[in-house]
């Protein structure tokens, strides 16, 4: 099979053309799921800086707000993608979420404890899932691990507020920059 | 030296390929997903799906999601590396 130059720069502009396509559709799709968490991270804690008391009900309604408007992106979505077994992984959320209601009954962490323990229970999950769905969620559940570890002993008058500022808003960030880059 | 691959070169064909090697390994693709990007029909895109499986570069899947049926399509490891062949094979024309 032979064909000219032209032909075979117009096939790579093609396939480049796709490539970027099915990026931006599958990268949009990802990329609102974790701009909601960063929206809904940056309320909970920032509000837990200023109204203590009740931390535990208003990050508990706001997490399943959070898992309603997940499963409404997943069924809304028109690009419809996954892997083997991809659907397991919203059990697994689910599953993960029984967990450390149970947890936190076992342990009742209080406090700041309680937040950084929540947190990095869902960033444990994040790398667990980056090492099968993308190296992207795995450096992101690392960062944002670090980050609350960081906040959590030098910062401990205003950890909440680092929570919302640093853990949301790098969740908000990489959604964002996932829609931004694929476009 | 890579060689061209006529069942990859045709256009929407050479578009299917290229959709499904983006969403990286063992990555599958929904039928009326993958027709709307590529703005193709239905029978248009079966068409070419057939010929694809015949080759072997890709595997569909169908199966049942909420009662309701769902067809998946993915690349198989032969159809990426052929793939990547005819990529191959299309930058050496270039250069």
């Amino acid at each position: 099979m032979n064909i000219s130059k032209q032909e075979a720069q117009e096939s790579l502009t093609e396939i480049d053309n796709a490539i970027s396509q099915t990026q931006k559709a599958a990268g949009h799709f990802t990329g609102y799921i974790l701009m909601l968490w960063g929206v809904i991270w940056a309320i909970g804690f920032s509000a837990t800086q200023f109204f203590p008391h009740g931390s535990r009900w208003f990050m508990l309604t706001l997490d399943t707000i959070g898992f309603f408007g997940t499963w409404i992106c997943v069924r809304k979505s028109n690009f419809k993608f996954g892997r083997p077994g991809g659907g397991r992984i919203g059990l697994a959320w689910m599953i993960l979420f029984g967990y450390m209601i149970l947890w936190g009954g076992l342990l009742q962490p209080s406090g700041h404890e309680s937040m950084a323990f929540y947190s990095t229970v869902c960033m444990c999950a994040y790398v667990m899932m980056g090492l099968w769905l993308s190296r992207f969620l795995l450096w992101l559940g690392l960062m944002v691990t670090v980050l609350t570890v960081a906040g959590f002993y030098l910062l401990p008058m205003w950890f909440p507020l680092w929570m919302g500022i640093t853990g949301g808003g790098a969740l908000f960030l990489s959604g964002l920059s996932i829609c931004r880059s694929w476009k | 030296m890579a060689e061209l691959n006529s069942t990859i070169h045709q256009p929407v064909r050479l578009q299917i390929m290229a959709s499904l090697v983006a969403l990286g390994n063992d990555a599958q693709l929904d039928f009326s997903s993958l027709g709307k990007l590529l703005k193709l029909t239905d029978g248009n895109l079966g068409a070419h799906l057939q010929t694809l499986e015949a080759a072997g570069y890709i595997k569909i899947e169908k199966k049942f999601v909420e009662r309701k049926p769902r067809t998946l399509i993915s690349l198989t490891r032969k159809g990426r590396y052929e793939f990547e062949e005819h990529v191959t094979a299309l930058k050496q024309i270039l250069n």
